[in-house]
């Protein structure tokens, strides 16, 4: 499989001179196309920056982020990848509908097209009937629905996820876990999941990207075979444990 | 980066929703007004006895009757609605001028740290004087009708929205600039549809607050320096002991400025502000 965006010893780092603090250092790897990758770290692993650089807001130090089937090449073209984040963050003031359709209405599409890819959406995340509705009436969980909604809007080749379910409690957790892999699987989209929550990469991912703290560096790259739908089972829990060993 | 995880949203119109939490625990919007009616029933009939018994100077202080004549008075010869219509377009031409002065100028302060620089500092040491102070010389400059009152009123207003406009901005969360990028939104883009919407909150409570501002102004700039105006009524009746006349126009101003305060919450609430959830309607 061809590699869909790949991180070419990307370093990033503070201040300069003696006072250089590296938050990450040597990145050095690829996602496949339509591949599910979780990047595990404990807090101060440089998550946060890696999603940064990743969206294009901040440049890397060293090294260069490539994507090779972009037409501009390099990254920085947010077009390709959209970001779902730990709170939905969506805008408050703006519906249901209008937030999802924000990322086509920016770039200019006309209303009919926005109309129908709402209901396309909505109706992938389940939440038919709310287009209406304005966030604050909405569980948190619906929110990162339409969160993800709106990601997907403008047809991202990457949706980048930022510990998406931390905010949420448990059970409303593991149902969005469930709820993801199926829109994983049924949009084909290269997912990059960040987390710090092994048994929850365990769940979702191809691969995890194992990542190591304060500077982030990859520490392993595991693959996970376990076919989908995965329950939590005794081979989940194996390779938590498994990884829980290892970190 | 921290701060793309923990997320504080900025709600700084809750003060407005919480004013009448108290009322709705008590059963409903109406018997919220009935007992804070009571209190004024209550006085009244006070006021009445006093005035009925002798027991104040009724050159000083009249009885509900003879103010009630002298509404009545006041309303029927146009007199009054010639007063309340001067002040009242004097508070609105002031707020209005303040409005677009201000709002543009608190955004440009809080986006570019240039302007700020050089603007803010003049804006803390002139913000404190009372705008009344620059009567004399808006009379001196502009002469003794409306344009120096005009200008008073700005003076007033401005200063009240400028500082809620920076303040809004500067609690507005970042994260959904960078979610707009992230979503294709340009610069001008993020201006219109997501940083002026998101301290929207904020200019309308500096509004409220505004107007408020507006009705001290204006009340004191009439009886200082105008032949209309409430304030005008309310000097002039007094100088010739028409205490009645001069408890009417109270009366007018206190029941405008609350009508005036009313329609700003309510049009906040139901058209800007309605995406703001009222308890108990979060769905699960």
């Amino acid at each position: 499989m061809n590699d869909i965006i790949r991180l070419d010893g990307v370093s990033h780092c503070y201040g300069s001179g003696a006072d250089k603090q590296f938050t990450l250092q040597d990145l050095e790897f690829g996602v496949a196309e339509g591949e599910f990758v979780c990047i595990l770290g404990p807090s101060g692993c440089g998550k946060s920056t890696l999603l940064n650089l990743l969206v294009g807001f901040i440049e890397p130090t060293d090294g260069q982020i490539v994507m090779p089937a972009s037409s501009q090449g390099v990254v920085n073209s947010f077009a390709d990848i959209k970001v779902v984040m730990q709170h939905a963050n969506l805008f408050p003031w703006l519906t249901v509908r209008k937030n999802v359709e924000f990322g086509l209405r920016m770039r200019g599409d006309d209303k009919a097209h926005c109309e129908a890819r709402v209901s396309e959406l909505l109706d992938l995340v389940g939440l038919q009937g709310t287009e209406n509705k304005y966030p604050t009436h909405l569980s948190g969980g619906m929110q990162q629905r339409v969160a993800i909604a709106r990601a997907l809007a403008p047809d991202p080749k990457i949706l980048l996820m930022d510990e998406p379910f931390g905010a949420l409690d448990a059970q409303m957790r593991r149902r969005m876990q469930s709820e993801i892999v199926r829109i994983w699987q049924v949009t084909g989209k290269t997912i990059i999941f960040v987390t710090h929550d092994i048994s929850e990469s365990v769940l979702l991912a191809d691969r995890i990207v194992v990542l190591t703290s304060s500077p982030g560096r990859v520490k392993d790259i595991v693959p996970i075979d376990i076919p989908h739908p995965r329950e939590r089972d005794r081979t989940v829990y194996d390779r938590v444990f498994e990884l829980e060993q290892m970190l | 980066m921290k701060n793309t995880t923990q997320i504080v949203q900025p709600e700084p119109s809750e003060n407005t929703t919480r004013q009448n939490a108290p009322g709705k625990a008590q059963g409903g919007v109406i018997g919220h007004w009935l007992y804070g009616g009571s209190t004024i029933v209550f006085l009244v009939i006070a006021w009445y006895l006093a005035a009925r018994f002798e027991m104040i100077n009724r050159t000083l202080m009249p009885s509900p009757s003879e103010v009630w004549y002298a509404f009545v008075e006041l309303s029927g010869n146009g007199e009054l609605v010639e007063h309340v219509n001067a002040s009242m377009y004097r508070i609105i031409a002031g707020l209005i001028l303040g409005f677009v002065t201000a709002v543009p100028m608190g955004l440009l302060i809080a986006r570019n740290r240039w302007v700020k620089a050089f603007l803010e500092p003049l804006i803390e040491i002139i913000r404190p004087i009372p705008a009344l102070a620059f009567l004399p010389l808006a009379i001196l400059w502009f002469g003794i009708g409306e344009p120096s009152k005009l200008f008073i009123m700005w003076f007033g207003t401005f200063f009240v929205i400028i500082v809620s406009v920076i303040e809004g901005v500067y609690n507005f969360d970042v994260v959904y600039i960078k979610v707009a990028k992230n979503l294709n939104a340009s610069e001008r883009q993020i201006f219109y549809r997501v940083l002026l919407p998101g301290i929207l909150p904020f200019i309308l409570e500096g509004n409220r607050q505004a107007v408020a501002t507006a009705f001290r102004v204006v009340v004191s700039a009439e009886m200082i320096a105008a032949q209309t105006g409430l304030g005008f009524l309310i000097m002039n009746s007094a100088i010739f002991y028409q205490t009645d006349r001069v408890i009417v126009g109270i009366i007018v101003l206190a029941v405008l400025g609350m009508l005036c305060d009313r329609f700003l919450i309510i049009l906040t609430r139901k058209v800007f502000l309605k995406y703001k959830a009222e308890p108990g309607e979060i769905a699960v």
